[in-house]
């Protein structure tokens, strides 16, 4: 009877499980073409992690049967349990497989992987803080192991009634660790009062319990110290300082070393219209994830002005489009996008906005803003007249 | 039936007295009992239908009341204060009574005290499903339940402490101080909270703003996990445990530390919710330290109930009322390990905002408060009904499944909330954020599925858990009026003796043990509350920040009513990817008109601090139409009703006097020209709108929220900060 009840459940469970797991992968099948950061590869090894452990909760639970009847009947339903913990896992790790891509996927991907950064020494923050996140649910599985064991085994009883049967006192090395009085010298400790059948014995504050208490006053004491004492850590706003200074020296250096020394960095004042058919699909592929809510797939325009006019709110030339991009107007309801993509992608998608000229999309949306000419070598055109045409930045109508 | 007293069994009361004969009140503690069950699974269901609307936004259906902003209050509510809430006065009605050793204090009392709970909880479930939602987390309800809350809690401690009163026993075992300082202390919590300025029968607002409100709530949202969810359950445990397991309490000295330890070091802690906010840095480092210096007192608890099924072991293994005890306490130690690491700075630059927290809370409350719940009900109803339970297989059923659906509920969400924070903070080497916010949040929704998975898991082992307790109450006898005998106590023991613990000197005595309880509990929230309410420089003022217009504050009671706080945060901390993503950190005096704070908890979606300007009018307008038409994948629900209903102006003037009494600087008599402030700027909007071929009426609610909207962070651009 019970064990039927199990059974239920599992089958229950799988059909469960396993549907959840072809969502999971049909998901990241179609919706998530960017690879993830490095950082999931590790994600990836934990999940394998917490998967085994799911997984031993279920063996654990198809098991249990056993543990409160010992019959031989049980024998026949355990070969079907087994059958079906591993279907079971068949579903399991199928949803795993998801993950697993992950971290092939993303092993090129050469920044930002916790495992890597601290091999090579360069442990911050954030990796310090992926290990204590990593140390809390190993703690947590292995407090879940733990218990299961402990019920499984008999490993308190067994030797108390090992000490029992010799007659004499023996401390377990857990007993000794927690300063505990043994069982049978517990009625030394019982207190004299009984409330509605509870008995209350005095065991000491166990040594490690108490110890770690002084510990995380001292340590608070010097936490407290140190940030508003004597300020030798930084507080949010020094530390935020630090960060930006940090990510600026990063950048500047990497700015170094991509452009080969030269620290010709593409800004509005530099940036050419791109013709290569890469730039333009680049900025084509940056334009269909972020630009087309507001101005239409096609560039035909919505809540955003038209891309496929001749007519331009802030200036047409290339110079004028990366502008706008890079620094918003958000007046307008334009937002910078400064912080999102580098100069690079920036130029990709200005050019890519300029190759929508005279393209006639369906639905497409009223001029908005004034007539622009072509230069004729607009790529030529002397930035200063650019520069002054939008500097302007007037046209609030 | 005559029955003589038998003076040898009862050397230490010496006095003599006569053996009384009494009656426990079953009838109460069964009530409550079939509430928890009940309200546990409304709570749930709730729950997993959030879970799933977060999967597929379209759940919703384009019905208010079922939309995440609104269910989701539903949730936490029902859950902690009607599951728990229930489940706590079940467990105390039986054991108070028996440890007391003698019946509730008064019938009518407990009657009411059940009755009118069950009323509030019915109240509160309708006014948030309609919108009435004060937008302080796990103290949503508005101001006239506030007020019964306290009536019926006062209530409660009169029938609890009269009890206590009347007792046959001189000594509170320490179940009883748990009781007593959780009575107390959430007495203290609820009404500081919930100080408020009523405008109308369901609209108030918070008496504090910005900084102080943030403070004040957390120290309330943060006490309450600790003497709602914690004080009370441990109370629980040291009774039914130890009943359960048929063992003595492993170490009495040990409940005396770690109870004292607890009560006074746990009130600190709330600040640990607002690292890297606005908050002062001292509040932030005491909210820290204090979470650090937790740790221990919490284990004190962890141990005293694991070490005290020390020799039972193999009881554990045979008794599905001891497995789900079992992993109630460790669920409680994980859950309280994890909180002070959280509390540090560095691991909550990462952990907070995201699912992290979701999973982090969910171990406690599915783990340590659901099951420890489930443990005294299975060991509570088949002693009411003189009976056995009628499946101890499916309640072991019950357990696995439960402890499976844990699991799959807390993994995927920690992963989910490391991840997404991993990716938030991701900047390409060449200094731009590499994601996108809402890549982030499509890359975690199989970890969605998987924790809405966990969900139903956990709600299938309750409904089995509901199936045998029903068969369970059939095959029993209910003893509605439980037939015990004891001693009256007796002048003689009143002193105590020599040599006793010098512990036993308040258990004697119970009104020493609530003031002594309030004492060490008050210390902590003064310290903390009053220097932020009375030193200027906690808030220093930004002379540009001005208050917000009426049309403004029509649009903030709209963002308040749907929720929005719960999915965005308004609070940009000093970090270099979010002030790239968002703008310039949050400052502390930006806040200063915000009755109640929106600094929200938990970013579903982007933070809104300073959404103001970013995007065109027509672009919030098509966005509360349909979120997926200007983002596309977002899991943000539709708001069609905001087009329908219009602004209620008959309001304003009131508000804005409200807000005048709160101290926000309108000038004198502004209440009478509100409106037609409200009515320019409204049409302003319209006709932003109409630019962009949008056609809407000037009185639609969707207009008050873009004014508030295009309002957040504006007021900060070129302002100076000024200390006074």
């Amino acid at each position: 009877m019970k064990y039927i009840q199990n059974k239920k459940g599992l089958s229950l469970l799988l059909m469960m499980i396993t549907t959840g797991g072809l969502y999971a992968q049909n998901y990241t099948g179609e919706s998530t073409p960017i690879t993830p950061p490095a950082l999931i590869g590790v994600m990836g090894v934990l999940a394998l992690v917490l998967l085994f452990v799911v997984i031993a909760l279920l063996v654990a639970m198809a098991n249990l049967p056993n543990l409160f009847k010992e019959t031989p009947q049980n024998n026949k339903n355990n070969t079907s349990a087994n059958s079906l913990i591993i279907f079971f896992l068949a579903g399991v790790l199928s949803l795993g497989s998801v993950y697993a891509q992950a971290p092939a996927d993303s092993a090129a991907v050469a920044s930002g992987g916790a495992i890597e950064n601290i091999m090579k020494g360069n442990i911050n923050v954030f990796d310090v803080s992926f290990w204590i996140l990593f140390v809390v649910v190993i703690c947590e599985i292995l407090v879940i192991l733990g218990i299961a064991i402990l019920w499984l085994s008999r490993l308190f009883n067994a030797e108390n009634r090992l000490a029992a049967e010799k007659g004499g006192v023996r401390l377990s090395w857990w007993e000794r660790f927690n300063d505990s009085k043994s069982l049978q010298e517990e009625k030394n400790i019982q207190l004299d009062h009984v409330y509605d059948g509870i008995r209350e014995l005095d065991n000491s504050l166990p040594p490690w319990w108490l110890y770690g208490f002084y510990v995380s006053i001292l340590f608070s004491a010097i936490y407290i110290w140190r940030y508003h004492i004597v300020y030798t850590a930084p507080l949010s706003e020094e530390e935020y300082n630090i960060a930006v200074n940090e990510g600026e020296i990063a950048k500047s250096e990497y700015m170094k070393k991509s452009s080969g020394g030269s620290t010709k960095a593409i800004d509005e004042n530099s940036v050419e219209l791109l013709a290569d058919a890469s730039d333009i699909s680049a900025g084509k592929s940056l334009y269909t994830v972020n630009c087309v809510t507001c101005h239409g797939s096609l560039g035909e325009g919505g809540v955003g002005p038209n891309f496929t006019d001749e007519y331009w709110i802030h200036g047409g030339s290339i110079k004028d489009v990366f502008k706008l991009i890079k620094y918003g107007a958000p007046e307008k309801g334009m937002v910078p996008w400064k912080d999102n993509f580098s100069p690079k992608q920036i130029a990709q998608i200005a050019s890519f906005i300029k190759s929508l000229k005279g393209t006639n999309p369906p639905k497409a949306k009223e001029p908005q803003g004034d007539l622009y000419k072509e230069e004729t070598t607009a790529s030529a055109a002397p930035p200063s007249a650019d520069s002054t045409k939008t500097g302007a930045d007037s046209p609030k109508k | 039936m005559d029955f003589t007293l038998n003076r040898n069994a009862d050397l230490h009361n010496s006095g003599g007295g006569v053996m009384e004969k009494f009656y426990y009140d079953n009838q109460t503690v069964k009530l409550f009992g079939y509430a928890t069950l009940f309200w546990g699974v409304i709570g749930m269901l709730a729950g997993l239908w959030i879970a799933l609307e977060l999967v597929w936004p379209s759940l919703n259906f384009g019905f208010a009341p079922i939309t995440f902003g609104r269910l989701r209050p539903v949730h936490t509510n029902a859950v902690v204060f009607c599951f728990f809430g229930n489940g706590i006065f079940m467990g105390v009605y039986y054991s108070l009574q028996r440890l007391c050793k003698a019946r509730m204090f008064s019938d009518t009392l407990s009657k009411v005290h059940f009755w009118g709970w069950q009323l509030i909880i019915a109240a509160a479930a309708a006014t948030l499903l309609m919108g009435f939602n004060t937008s302080k987390e796990y103290a949503e309800l508005e101001w006239p339940i506030d007020v019964a809350i306290t009536l019926v809690w006062v209530i409660f401690g009169v029938n609890l402490m009269g009890t206590i009163l009347k007792r046959r026993e001189r000594h509170l075992y320490v179940a009883i101080w748990f009781y007593i300082a959780t009575w107390i202390t959430v007495a203290m919590l609820h009404i500081v909270n919930s100080i408020e300025i009523p405008v109308s029968l369901f609209k108030s607002y918070s008496w504090y703003a910005g900084v102080q409100d943030a403070l004040v709530q957390w120290w309330y949202g943060h006490n309450a996990v600790a003497f709602f969810l914690t004080t009370p359950y441990l109370g629980l445990m040291y009774y039914f445990l130890p009943k359960a397991a048929e063992r003595p309490v492993y170490s009495y000295r040990l409940s005396i530390i770690h109870f004292w330890a607890l009560i006074f070091i746990y009130i600190w802690a709330g600040p640990h919710h607002l690292l890297y906010t606005a908050l002062p840095d001292w509040a932030q480092s005491l909210g820290t330290v204090f979470s650090v210096m937790l740790l221990a007192p919490s284990w004190g608890g962890m141990i005293n109930g694991l070490f005290t099924l020390r020799g039972a072991w193999d009881k554990v293994r045979e008794s599905a009322v001891l497995k789900f005890m079992v992993v109630a306490i460790t669920a409680y130690g994980m859950a309280t390990f994890e909180g002070p690491l959280l509390s540090l700075k560095n691991v909550n630059a990462i952990s907070h905002y995201t699912d992290w927290t979701i999973a982090h809370v969910h171990v406690g409350a599915l783990g340590w408060n659901g099951f420890l719940t489930f443990g005294v009900i299975y060991w509570l109803i088949p002693k009411m009904f003189r009976t056995k339970l009628y499946s101890e297989g499916l309640a072991n059923t019950h357990f696995w499944i439960g402890t499976l659906g844990i699991v799959f509920y807390a993994v995927p969400l920690y992963w989910a909330g490391w991840t997404q924070s991993m990716m938030w903070k991701q900047f390409t080497p060449e200094g731009q954020l590499q994601y996108q916010f809402l890549e982030t949040v499509n890359y975690i929704i199989p970890m969605y599925a998987l924790r809405a998975l966990g969900g139903l898991l956990f709600l299938t082992g309750v409904l089995i858990g509901i199936y045998n307790l029903v068969k369970t109450v059939k095959m029993g006898d209910f003893i509605a009026n439980e037939p015990a005998e004891a001693m009256p106590l007796s002048v003689a023991t009143a002193n105590g003796h020599s040599g006793e613990h010098w512990h036993r000197w308040i258990e004697r005595r119970p009104v020493q043990m609530l003031i002594g309880s309030l004492v060490v509990v008050a210390i902590g929230g003064l310290i903390e509350l009053v220097p932020t309410f009375l030193v200027n420089s906690n808030v220093p003022t930004i002379a540009s920040v001005k208050p917000y217009t009426p049309l403004e504050l029509h649009g903030r009671d709209i963002y308040q009513r749907e929720g929005c706080y719960l999915c965005h945060s308004q609070m940009i901390r000093p970090f270099r990817d979010e002030v790239a993503r968002y703008g310039e950190y949050s400052k502390a005096g930006e806040f200063v008109y915000d009755h109640p704070f929106q600094w929200g908890s938990k970013r579903t979606g982007p933070d809104l601090a300073r959404i103001g300007g970013k995007y065109p009018d027509s672009w919030h307008y098509n966005h509360m139409l349909e979120p997926s038409s200007m983002a596309p994948g977002s899991i943000m629900p539709t708001y069609p009703w905001l087009f329908d209903d219009e602004i209620d102006k008959s309001k304003t003037e009131g508000i804005i006097r409200a807000m005048q009494t709160l101290g926000v600087p309108y000038p004198e008599g502004y209440d009478q020209q509100a409106n037609k402030e409200l009515d320019e700027q409204a049409m302003h909007i319209v006709e932003s709108l109409k630019k962009d071929k949008i056609t809407t009426k000037k009185e639609k609610e969707i207009v008050a929220l873009i004014a508030y909207l295009q309002r957040m962070g504006k007021d900060i651009k070129n302002a100076s900060t000024s200390n006074p």
